[in-house]
């Protein structure tokens, strides 16, 4: 009879909790959905509340087709992923020494918690704080509306968090190979590059995606910093594309775009996203 | 917990050796205070002066003139509420939802992977092109969500351009946008408790509340703080979805700070106003960073 009971409670606690994942589910993805039909719409549609292809309207490829032959879309899906690539790249470049060093080196002065989170606590700073020095740097150096104002600031931005993950993964990893390295008096920088680096591949990978994503959908910077030879595909979907009123169809496939690539890299470290979303925070 | 983890030795080693430990950090500290500390005391030094760029040719020195006429600005308390409003609400309704949805949903399940890999999705995905299907969501005539009201029979809302309605709706996209975070890190804290206190509990006969009040709950209290004040933190930066849904429209009833010391920047190239009132409000987040890094520096290993 207990048996019996107990076997209907299950029952109906799975019941409840694969609705609330549904429900869950549904909430989380129908806004893409919707961009995806509206995408799919005939511009006469876009502002219908249709939402089932086929059988409310007739599915059409011809605002993708439009959306990525505007050459201003393609140079900006260049900029994109040439800011993306070399401001991952070179937070890499700059973090993982840094990192490596607070996870394995003893610092006596400043201890090696107080300098981490020294770093940590510059991705804080809100940025409007130094908008208007960014600008005036920019201005300065002649970089603006260029890539390489974008990689420096989109590379700043990253690097904190970059060192932050890369020494937790630093951290993990163990000593061994590195001790019989010291034993047989290898430099540092050779121990550095030579066995550190290739045993840390994956996290490299995973940081340098993290890095990758902030950059590629980062907007206020881009903002400030471009008006037609650096913008990014953010800056595009913000205009707007106001010319004809606002082209809904348009803007929809500007944003799947825009959101797909990081999606897709995001399931390749699905793991380390969380932590690295948490700052470690979990632990 | 620093104490077991033994660090390396650096005597007996090449001249250039013993440096090596300030050599890895240098590039990186360099950089940081190149592209972080110099433009913010920058910027700190122009809060005090005047200058309208494109206009005056340098800035000049008025002392606390900025803040005197920050604090007299009427827009500038209107974007400080709207801000807060939005960061203190969102914050709060994804620490609800995403704690009910971690404890009903804390046995793990068949699909427990795809629904991670879901969960990420909204909070990856650019900002700017959330806001704008959100604003076809959101559209007062074709939007869906006016037409399910419709359908139960309640009127339509004006989401975006009623004012009543603009914060609340811009705080909908934030909770979309975060609940899963916060759901996702706390399924992670329930299911990392140790089992033992629960099957004691239910031994002595405990209920479902009981346990979770009792004993879920002061076990991962220590997360839900450190991702609130995340949330806290991140939210008040708040920009890109308001900029493509409303603009801070209607009027300025929905404009954020960043978006006002934005406008402020490159509307009216008043840098010196502007930096003040950047600083300003890094003045009132920094209780939150504080709070933040006192919880996460002790919690590091």
């Amino acid at each position: 009879m207990s048996k019996k009971r107990k076997s209907l409670r299950d029952l109906i606690g799975s019941v409840v909790s694969y609705t609330l994942i549904l429900i869950l589910v549904i909430w989380v993805l129908f806004p893409f959905y919707w961009a995806a039909m509206t995408s799919l719409k005939s511009p006469a549609e876009w502002l219908t509340s249709t939402l089932i292809p086929f059988l409310q309207f007739q599915p059409t490829l011809s605002t993708w087709i439009q959306a990525i032959t505007l050459p201003e879309v393609l140079h900006a899906l260049t900029n994109n992923v040439i800011i993306a690539t070399s401001s991952a790249t070179l937070a890499i470049a700059l973090g993982s020494p840094a990192a490596y060093a607070l996870a394995r080196f003893r610092y006596e002065r400043w201890k090696n918690k107080d300098i981490a989170i020294f770093i940590l606590s510059q991705r804080m700073l809100p940025p409007a704080v130094v908008v208007v020095p960014f600008f005036l740097m920019m201005n300065w150096f002649g970089l603006l509306d260029t890539q390489i104002a974008l990689i420096l600031v989109h590379t700043i931005c990253n690097l904190p968090f970059a060192v932050w993950i890369l020494r937790e993964f630093f951290l993990d990893m163990p000593k061994e190979y590195e001790e019989a390295a010291l034993v047989d008096g290898c430099p540092y920088l050779t121990l550095f590059l030579k066995i550190v680096l290739p045993l840390s591949v994956p996290g490299l990978i995973a940081t340098w995606i993290f890095c990758f994503i902030f950059s590629w959908t980062e907007f206020l910077f881009v903002l400030v910093l471009s008006y037609s030879n650096s913008i990014t595909l953010p800056w595009i979907i913000a205009s707007g594309m106001h010319t004809r009123g606002i082209e809904w169809g348009l803007i929809s496939t500007h944003t799947l775009l825009a959101v797909i690539p990081p999606i897709i890299m995001a399931q390749v470290i699905r793991k380390y996203m969380i932590r690295g979303l948490a700052l470690g925070a979990v632990r | 917990m620093a104490g077991s983890t033994p660090f390396f030795m650096c005597d007996e080693k090449l001249p250039i050796e013993k440096y090596a430990k300030y050599l890895f950090l240098l590039p990186c500290l360099i950089y940081v205070f190149a592209l972080t500390i110099f433009p913010s005391a920058y910027s700190l030094a122009l809060s005090f002066t005047s200058w309208l760029f494109l206009r005056t040719e340098q800035p000049t020195f008025i002392g606390i003139g900025n803040f005197v006429e920050l604090l007299g600005d009427e827009r500038f308390w209107v974007t400080l509420s709207n801000t807060l409003i939005f960061v203190f609400t969102a914050a709060a309704l994804e620490l609800i939802i995403g704690l009910a949805l971690a404890v009903l949903l804390s046995r793990e399940t068949g699909v427990h992977k795809v629904l991670r890999a879901i969960c990420l999705t909204p909070m990856i995905a650019t900002p700017v092109g959330i806001g704008w299907i959100w604003r076809m969501l959101l559209n007062a005539t074709y939007g869906p969500i006016n037409r399910l009201l419709n359908l139960v029979g309640l009127p339509s809302v004006a989401w975006l351009s009623d004012p009543s309605t603009v914060l609340l709706s811009i705080v909908v996209i934030d909770v979309w946008q975060w609940t899963p975070f916060v759901f996702v890190m706390l399924q992670a804290a329930i299911q990392s408790l140790p089992k033992d206190p629960f099957e004691a509990a239910q031994v002595y006969g405990a209920s479902k509340w009981q346990l979770f009040r009792y004993l879920t709950l002061p076990m991962i209290a220590p997360t839900m703080v450190v991702v609130y004040l995340l949330r806290l933190l991140e939210a008040f930066k708040v920009f890109d979805i308001i900029f493509t849904t409303t603009g801070g429209g209607p009027g300025y009833r929905s404009e954020s700070i960043t978006m006002y010391t934005y406008y402020i920047t490159m509307k009216f190239w008043s840098l010196g106003y502007a930096s003040a009132a950047a600083y300003t409000f890094y003045a009132i987040i920094l209780v939150v960073s504080i709070l933040l890094f006192d919880r996460i520096r002790r919690r590091m290993r």
